[in-house]
């Protein structure tokens, strides 16, 4: 088990490695240029090569891949040219909200998948089963765009009763930012409601099929030890799994939430930085998303070998 | 002729052309401005003209007494870049900085000019020396005095070749150069033009938004110094979330019954990107004042009985360019584009667009709507939509059966949607157009050799944004004069070129209006561009909200606001 | 843009250790009908002989018609297959532009309203399918030959092979999507082609995944060793042997990714890439419409709701053909 920790965690290091060499490579065949972004199209030919090369981004690509990856592995990742902010603090910060959005969406919304879950696989190809389905299904496809902007006018602005912007006053106690969150989490959980619903009736049907199940209903096992005793055990392999998954992609994926809510969100900050060739901001954060995203599914796999004895005994 | 007898003989002159009906007083008013009369001195030209008065000066709003303290949160786009005022071009890093920056000269809601830390100002008879009177007692907010120097100092910076203001180096190219700015004394600064031009004061105000007055020992870095004469004082800055500002207690302006000015304790700008975000915002009351209100998407601020909106003629555009160099506008020439602007159905566009607000463009820049208080206008040329004689001008260019042409746009504010309304009354004509749409970043991105790559400039057929510009000689300066480098259409017409520069140098109104229907004529004769609509601009507020000026877009001046209740 | 992946972890040692196959969550929900079934009725599913596979299949398609799933989505799916081949012959012009009856609520004259250039909603509606129903399948069918090809080619050799390309395709998963398509699309350019092949390459690691999953389960099988104890060449077992053992798989795969195709095509349209106007495109037109929510919804909730009955029709049919599948 520890040695798979062990290994996992090491395989980290040259798939993030891989990875910033890849944005920095894909980031060059963006259009715009750092000096351009700054002094705007106005600006003259002479002004713009000027500030590029005082930003040094004229030198080569491997000059400037070097330069930047031997700062970042010693904690130094630079200013964001175009803010003349340093990178660190203010993608720690963006991380630090999108996780905390993507967290309340996701705690408040897995009970209850899961409940529906479990309880449609428990009654499978009945018309319930059929209708938890195909209702759970089509709230995920729902673009966010859309249910956000109503649920904003509804809520916000019609009845008044919840606020309208993601973020509380400054000097807030920390529950008044979950109060601010609940709108901007919702498109969040319809979003998640049909996928995590969803594993969890495949994993509940597939114990069902287990022959010590049908051993221990035919034993006289009350159905309800059957059901919290293994059934749902069981059933929570998938659904962790894709809920680690999902976090990873809640993470680095919120941006159309994030724009509609205000949100200083890390999704909006990668595309922002992509689109005015922030090279340092870019790649800062996307590796800090990779990293969440290949921690949280270790995570979602430790809890996996936890759950399954036979992956434990085995590691 | 000495200066003073220059100034009565102007004076008179304007009388004049008010007592002979070229020019109503509101007209007088602002061409007085422009030439550096006090507001007392135009007060007393108005007084010395005879006959009936139309409404000289624009009724005052039934506002409420001024009530002292609060704080005014505005909402708008973050700041693209860390703001420094010698490069920022976007309109949230403008509405920020000049909460503590000033200029010279200010822009009034209808395009007029007022002093600010300039008093007065005059040209010479030639209009290529100009002579500014600077405010006496500013201080900036660090408590250093506010002297010629800075002024200075703050123009050749812009100028630097080095470096410097891409902005303003188009609104002063050709006009003013490095070491043209002098300080004749603590509160005089003179400026010597390599050429007569009369909307030189226009240079010097708002319209110029990076020419705001920094001290002289600025060195970058505008969030951790911002030091300035205005109003108010940065207090703190969240990049792309919120600045908050506190007042100025040193601040040299007061009301007209004497007290210190402003009368809020303090401002907030709450950064929000997304239009809808911002109006959803407005809606539930979270924020008193949307500077800039964009009205497609908001017609339900419009309805809402809490909120007010100010709208106004702006001189924003929409330029349609026809790229002169290249093909089929290179051939086909002005017959291909004229009978494309025939096509167009200008009312129609305006509902569609802006609800019917806008003012109806008609290719030229010379528009009366558009520029009410603009005196030397001549009377404005119009076209309808006629699809007889678009054809009959496409055969005429060469093209009997109908052509393709490909429509360059980017995905921004309502440019994708003129470039379909323009596809779709082509088609009756025979013109068929294909949308070529690409993202913002890229309509502008450009290699290697910024202006002979980007989209913008380089395309047969594109659409470009324009924010608003305080005169047509300022439009026409940026984009339609031979040697332009902002020029889409990369027109060429020397004929053009030298009625301009006689028309900036004379301040006579009958030749101004002369000059000014012989450009407005070559414009539209040629049509090298199109301009459907001079924008609608608007602001909305909370209704307890007063006070607020400046024509729009980039302009929320906070000076006077005040929030009752 | 979800990819969720295999509950099993992506560590090839903890899936087998956990001896169920390496594959997407929805091949588990296939392989769970499978499972229950076969356990129900002792059936042993033989894929070997020939005539017992044409028999199948007649056997299959038979009960396909019969499963209500399957064919509740697959009559919304035709639906807007011939909207997409015809609505314009039955609508108005989707392009005709009318500023004076712009932002019209649903009437006569308009079934479904106008739009802000007086458009009528309706025939834009219904001619939207068309952009969609070009994109989502011949991007699913390039993600499943690009993905088919390393797959197997991962699946099979194993060892180096297999740890370097399995390596390159987590670097790719780990990337957010969203800038994964934005790098792609800034450059590839525009036009319908590029979103194809963007949102092919896009879902290439998935399929992989899957492919290769599959490709581990079929190849210690007897026939498998038979053909390389034969000599038979790496390729030849591949193709002629592994391949159409993992047909099965591969079409359940192919509709699932068929469905986030559709959603993926809208998403890219609303963040400005690729379509250009007047494409009548769902994403597209969302994207512009959005900001009439408030004062003209119908702008935007009818080619929303079309969008969410096409996945969830495509979503259905593969439903209906796991249940299928596995009786």
């Amino acid at each position: 088990m520890l040695r798979l920790i062990g290994r996992r965690l090491l395989l980290m290091l040259p798939t993030l490695i891989l990875a910033s060499m890849l944005i920095f490579a894909l980031a060059e065949v963006l259009p715009g240029d750092v000096g351009r972004s700054i002094l705007g199209q106005y600006a003259s030919e002479a002004d713009v090569a000027a500030l590029n090369r005082e930003l040094g981004a004229d030198r080569p690509l491997v000059v400037r891949y070097a330069t930047w990856a031997g700062s970042f592995v010693t904690g130094d990742w630079g200013e964001s040219p175009i803010l003349n902010i340093p990178v660190r603090p203010l993608v720690m910060e963006a991380l630090g909200n999108s996780l905390l959005l993507a967290g309340f969406a996701l705690v408040l919304i897995v009970p209850i998948s899961i409940a529906l879950g479990v309880f449609s696989g428990l009654r499978r190809d009945s018309w319930l089963d059929r209708t938890i389905t195909v209702s759970t299904l089509s709230m995920t496809v729902i673009p966010e765009f859309v249910s956000g902007v109503v649920l904003i006018y509804v809520f916000a602005v019609w009845l008044k009763w919840l606020p309208v912007s993601a973020l509380p006053p400054d000097g807030s106690p920390f529950y008044d930012r979950l109060y601010y969150l609940i709108l901007p989490a919702i498109p969040l959980m319809f979003l998640e409601l049909g996928y995590i619903a969803r594993m969890a009736r495949v994993g509940t049907v597939q114990v069902l099929a287990m022959p010590y199940i049908r051993t221990a209903v035919l034993k006289g096992v009350p159905r309800s030890r059957v059901i919290f005793g293994h059934v749902l055990r069981n059933a929570m392999v998938p659904t962790v799994t894709v809920i680690g998954s999902q976090v990873g992609w809640l993470i680095g994926g919120l941006v159309v939430v994030e724009t509609l809510f205000a949100y200083p969100g890390i999704g909006k900050l990668m595309v922002d930085a992509a689109q005015s060739s922030d090279v340092p901001l870019l790649e800062a954060s996307v590796l800090m998303v990779a990293v969440i995203y290949m921690l949280a599914n270790l995570i979602a796999d430790i809890v996996v070998a936890l759950l399954n004895p036979r992956i434990r005994k085995g590691g | 002729m000495s200066d003073d007898q220059f100034r009565r003989d102007y004076a008179d002159h304007l009388i004049e052309q008010v007592n002979k009906g070229h020019m109503t007083r509101r007209q007088l008013l602002v061409r007085a401005s422009v030439f550096g009369f006090s507001a007392t001195v135009a007060g007393q030209l108005l007084a010395a003209c005879g006959g009936t008065s139309d409404s000289a000066s624009p009724a005052a709003s039934a506002a409420p007494a001024p009530v002292m303290g609060g704080t005014l949160s505005l909402i708008g786009p973050a700041p693209i870049t860390d703001p420094d005022p010698v490069t920022i071009y976007d309109q949230g890093g403008i509405v920020l900085v000049t909460q503590f920056l000033e200029f010279l000269v200010d822009l009034n809601n209808d395009n007029s000019l007022k002093p600010k830390l300039a008093e007065s100002w005059t040209p010479n008879e030639t209009l290529d020396v100009w002579t500014f009177k600077l405010r006496q007692g500013v201080t900036f907010n660090d408590g250093s005095p506010f002297e010629a120097e800075d002024v200075v100092t703050t123009v050749e910076r812009l100028l630097d070749p080095e470096g410097g203001s891409g902005g303003a180096k188009s609104q002063w190219g050709g006009v003013l150069d490095p070491g043209g700015t002098k300080a004749i004394d603590a509160s005089t600064v003179e400026f010597s033009l390599l050429k007569p031009y009369a909307d030189f004061p226009y240079t010097v105000s708002g319209g110029n938004y990076n020419s705001a007055i920094l001290p002289r020992g600025y060195k970058g870095d505008i969030i951790g110094n911002p030091v300035g004469t205005g109003p108010f004082m940065l207090d703190a800055y969240k990049a792309k979330q919120k600045a908050t500002f506190k007042k100025n207690p040193t601040y040299w302006g007061k009301d007209s019954s004497g007290n210190a000015l402003p009368y809020l304790d303090g401002l907030e700008y709450v950064m929000v990107e997304d239009n809808s975000a911002q109006n959803l915002q407005m809606q539930s009351g979270a924020v008193d004042c949307q500077p800039q209100t964009i009205p497609q998407g908001a017609q339900a601020l419009f309805a809402d009985s809490n909120l007010r909106v100010d709208v106004y003629p702006g001189t924003g555009i929409r330029e349609v360019a026809f790229n002169q160099t290249k093909e089929p506008w290179k051939t086909g020439g002005a017959n291909l584009c004229q009978a494309v602007a025939y096509c167009l159905d200008r009312p129609a566009i305006n509902d569609a667009l802006w609800a019917g607000k806008s003012n109806l463009g008609y290719d030229t820049f010379w528009n009366s709507t558009a520029y009410p208080g603009i005196k030397d206008m001549p009377a404005d040329l119009t076209r309808a939509q006629d699809y007889d004689k678009a054809k009959q001008l496409l055969a005429d260019a060469g093209y009997p059966d109908g052509l393709e042409i490909e429509l360059t746009v980017a995905k921004y504010l309502e440019n994708p949607q003129l470039a379909q309304l323009i596809q779709d009354q082509c088609k009756p004509a025979g013109i068929n157009v294909t949308i070529n749409q690409m993202s913002y970043t890229e309509f502008y991105a450009g290699g290697e050799d910024y202006y002979a790559t980007t989209p913008w400039i380089v395309a047969p057929m594109t659409i470009v944004e324009w924010g608003s510009r305080p005169t047509p000689g300022i439009y026409a300066a940026a984009m339609l004069l031979p040697d332009a480098v902002w020029s889409s259409s990369h027109w060429n017409s020397p004929e053009f070129l030298s009625t301009f520069d006689e028309y900036q140098s004379t301040l006579d109104e009958t030749q101004r209006k002369d000059l000014g229907a012989k450009l407005s004529q070559l414009q539209f004769d040629a049509t090298p561009i199109m301009v459907p609509y001079f924008i609608a601009q608007a602001r909305t507020q909370k209704k307890t909200v007063y006070g607020i000026q400046g024509p729009g877009s980039f302009y929320c001046d906070c000076t006077a606001a005040f929030k009752t209740a | 843009m979800n990819e969720p992946r295999s509950p099993y972890g992506s560590d090839p040692d903890l899936a087998e250790e956990a001896s169920w196959v390496d594959a997407d969550p929805e091949m588990l929900e296939l392989r769970a009908e499978v499972a229950v079934d076969r356990e129900a009725e002792g059936l042993q599913a033989d894929g070997a002989a020939a005539l017992e596979q044409r028999r199948q299949r007649r056997y299959l398609i038979k009960a396909l018609l019969r499963s209500p799933t399957f064919m509740t989505g697959l009559v919304i799916v035709a639906f807007w297959v011939f909207m997409a081949l015809f609505s314009t012959f039955i609508t108005q012009s989707p392009t005709t532009t009318d500023p004076s009856v712009s932002l019209k609520p649903p009437s006569p004259a308009h079934w479904f309203g106008t739009d802000d250039l007086g458009r009528d909603v309706l025939a834009r509606t219904m001619a939207g399918a068309r952009t969609v129903l070009i994109i989502a399948p011949l991007a699913t069918v390039l993600a499943l030959l690009w993905g088919g090809i390393i797959g197997l080619v991962a699946g099979f050799y194993r060892g180096v092979t297999d740890e370097i390309i399995m390596r390159l395709i987590d670097v790719l998963l780990a990337l957010p999507i969203i800038i994964t398509s934005i790098l792609i699309l800034s450059l590839l350019g525009k036009g319908t082609a590029i979103i194809i092949i963007a949102i092919g390459a896009l879902f290439t690691p998935v399929v992989s995944r899957t492919v290769r999953a599959a490709v581990i389960g079929e190849r210690e099988r007897e026939y498998v060793m038979a053909a390389r104890l034969r000599g038979e060449r790496s390729a030849f077992v591949m193709s002629r042997e592994i391949l159409p053992n993992i047909t099965q798989p591969l079409i359940v795969e192919g509709t699932i990714r068929l469905g986030y195709a559709v959603f993926t095509a809208a998403t890219l349209s609303f963040l400005g890439f690729g379509l250009a106007p007047p494409s009548p495109d769902w994403g597209l037109t969302i994207s512009v419409e959005r900001i009439y929510l408030q004062i003209a919804p119908w702008t935007v909730l009818f080619p929303a709701a079309a969008l969410a009955s096409l996945v969830v029709a495509v979503n259905l049919i593969t439903d209906g053909l796991g249940r299928t599948f596995s009786k």
